[in-house]
């Protein structure tokens, strides 16, 4: 019989942090389960202590492995999530009001979760929680294009810790093709590195209605410092920021050699630009490999382009106990998933029966309203808009792992295929390593195109666990 | 290695010491701390892999996500060169070398 414990918490970048963090000032004993060695994820991943004397510019907000009351299992997937379907005696409460879910449940009898793990010798394999709270963070937006499998491409993420926490410049002369403000601090990083930057392309227009939104973006001023400084360094090293611009095809030999650039919308003059490393920031996309796995409910979101779950004030998703909180749930960056973490926290922590003060709920909700209008400004200033299907030919690759292209989508598609289903299916477009994290997106908008309906037509993948994979061993119970 | 390609690393703290890793048969310095794929990069090998189909992969996602820097080390196939940190005496081997950056 696996362990029973109050509260799972997946993942410790910021939201998993600062749920860990509230958890324990409520003296809920609190299970943190991350894939990396340290905390921090990705916002406040620290350099390792060998590489440089800083760990970097943002400091851990909380450090989990100081704190008791908190348990790191690090190093470890959650590669399962399953509503638990034995019976568990009735949760007493523990004093203070009670919580009524706000979803009629479609939860269980057993009223918890199965959690799936694998990590390294002597870490847990099976946990049972009475609440989880999901923070799995995002990964950077694929947006495919041909040649984008080369050698010398590679996200804005990647290239972003490479630099700052491997201390390692990927390449000598970059582009950087996505769009919004976290590519100018990639290119900050890489000049000051003793990189050259060809150019920074944008593919949204100069957003000129950014005035509108004066009022959100004021108090905001260690970000506008930020890009302030990003911007002169970049303006200094004779760095053009290109709007409405996007890679076209990436060419070369074994490897990236040039770049052919263009209008974002199509048309206009091609050009090409010798480089070695394409980087690309199109944004971010959530994680909700787990959550959908687990059966809570999403809806498909056309701003953010991606399928979010849905959520009650709480953050409670249609699981009765199970939360997402951070960019897992949507992308609103680290101060919203900080105090979405926090909510998170305290929504489990009522759950369980705890008292929590009024004043705190009320607190922790006014910043997070803050934050997240904060958000909804770099959202419509830089939307998700870069639609490449002009730019994809029948040989550019969208399946990554499977090596599935445009043409063999198109090809199916017009053999009759109509939902994501009956692509993956015939195609195995999603069935590889990334479990369609990569081309899920990329595919499903490539069948709603060639189709003329919207992306929520189509239907969503069905999740199998593991949603990462783990080896056949790591699915045991036990340790072999 | 080549001057211009030791360079790609910034600088490391004073009295970081180098260990070495073995790269299909070679010998490769890395510091510690460094992913496989940083001390891959850093060599100027670009190329980690090729797929079924002969196409070249290296470092993509760098978080663990794409599964395309994919590398042989110490004998076990299939681990994440962005994941996994160096050793002393640690073998890596690649699924076939390409062109370097130089």
């Amino acid at each position: 019989m696996p362990e029973l414990i109050e509260l799972a918490i997946i993942g410790a970048g910021p939201a998993g942090l600062a749920a860990a963090a509230e958890a324990a000032d409520l003296g809920i004993a609190a299970v943190l389960v991350d894939v990396f060695g340290r905390p921090g994820g990705q916002y406040f991943k620290q350099t390792p202590g060998e590489l440089a004397a800083a760990a970097g510019d943002h400091a851990l907000p909380f450090d989990p492995q100081a704190r008791p009351g908190v348990r790191v299992i690090a190093d470890t997937t959650v590669w399962g999530l399953f509503p638990d379907l034995t019976p568990q005696p009735p949760l007493l409460p523990r004093g203070g009001e009670s919580d009524t879910p706000s979803f009629a449940g479609r939860g269980t009898g057993g009223g918890s979760y199965l959690l799936c793990l694998y990590g390294p010798a002597g870490a847990p394999r099976r946990l049972l929680a009475r609440n989880v709270i999901l923070a799995p963070g995002a990964h950077d937006r694929p947006v495919p294009f041909p040649g984008w499998t080369l050698p010398g491409v590679l996200t804005a993420g990647a290239a972003l810790n490479l630099v700052k926490h491997q201390r390692l410049l990927p390449g000598r002369r970059f582009l950087l093709n996505g769009s919004g403000p976290l590519q100018l601090l990639l290119a900050r990083h890489l000049i000051e590195a003793g990189g050259e930057v060809a150019a920074v392309l944008d593919a949204n227009p100069f957003p000129w209605r950014g005035w509108r939104h004066a009022a959100a973006v004021w108090g905001q001023w260690e970000r506008l410092a930020e890009g302030w400084a990003a911007w002169r360094a970049m303006r200094r090293a004779s760095v053009p920021l290109r709007w409405g611009r996007v890679v076209r095809r990436a060419e070369g030999d074994g490897c990236v050699e040039r770049a052919v650039i263009g209008p974002t919308g199509g048309g206009g003059m091609a050009e090409t630009l010798a480089v070695d490393t394409i980087c690309l920031g199109h944004g971010l996309m959530p994680s909700v490999q787990l959550a959908r796995q687990a059966d809570c409910e999403h809806r498909y979101d056309p701003g953010q382009r991606a399928y979010l779950p849905v959520r009650d004030e709480w953050l409670q998703t249609s699981q009765p106990g199970l939360y997402v909180a951070g960019d897992g749930a949507g992308i609103g960056g680290k101060d919203v998933a900080l105090w979405e973490g926090r909510l998170a926290a305290l929504a489990a922590a009522r759950r369980l029966g705890s008292t929590v003060p009024a004043e705190r709920i009320a607190a922790v909700r006014r910043e997070l309203a803050r934050q997240r209008r904060f958000a909804a400004v770099l959202l419509d200033l830089f939307p998700a808009s870069a639609h490449l299907g002009d730019l994809l030919t029948d040989d550019t690759v969208l399946c990554r792992c499977e090596e599935i292209t445009a043409g063999d989508i198109r090809r199916v598609v017009a053999e009759g295929a109509e939902t994501l289903n009956a692509v993956r299916m015939v195609t195995r477009a999603g069935m590889g390593r990334c479990q369609g994290r990569m081309c899920g997106g990329p595919v499903s908008e490539l069948i709603a195109r060639e189709l003329g309906q919207p992306v929520e037509a189509l239907g969503q993948v069905t999740p199998r666990p593991p949603v990462a994979p783990v080896p056949l061993e790591g699915l045991l119970e036990d340790a072999a | 290695m080549s001057e211009s390609v030791r360079n790609l690393r910034l600088p490391r703290p004073p009295g970081a010491a180098a260990l070495t890793i073995t790269v299909d048969g070679e010998a490769v310095a890395a510091y510690p701390g460094e992913t496989v794929a940083t001390a891959l990069l850093a060599a100027g090998r670009r190329t980690f892999r090729h797929t079924d189909h002969g196409a070249p992969r290296s470092l993509f996602c760098g978080m663990g996500v794409c599964f395309d820097c994919l590398v042989t080390v110490d004998g076990q196939p299939d681990v994440r060169a962005c994941m996994t940190t160096v050793r002393a005496g640690m073998t890596v081997e690649t699924g076939g070398a390409g062109p370097c950056l130089s």
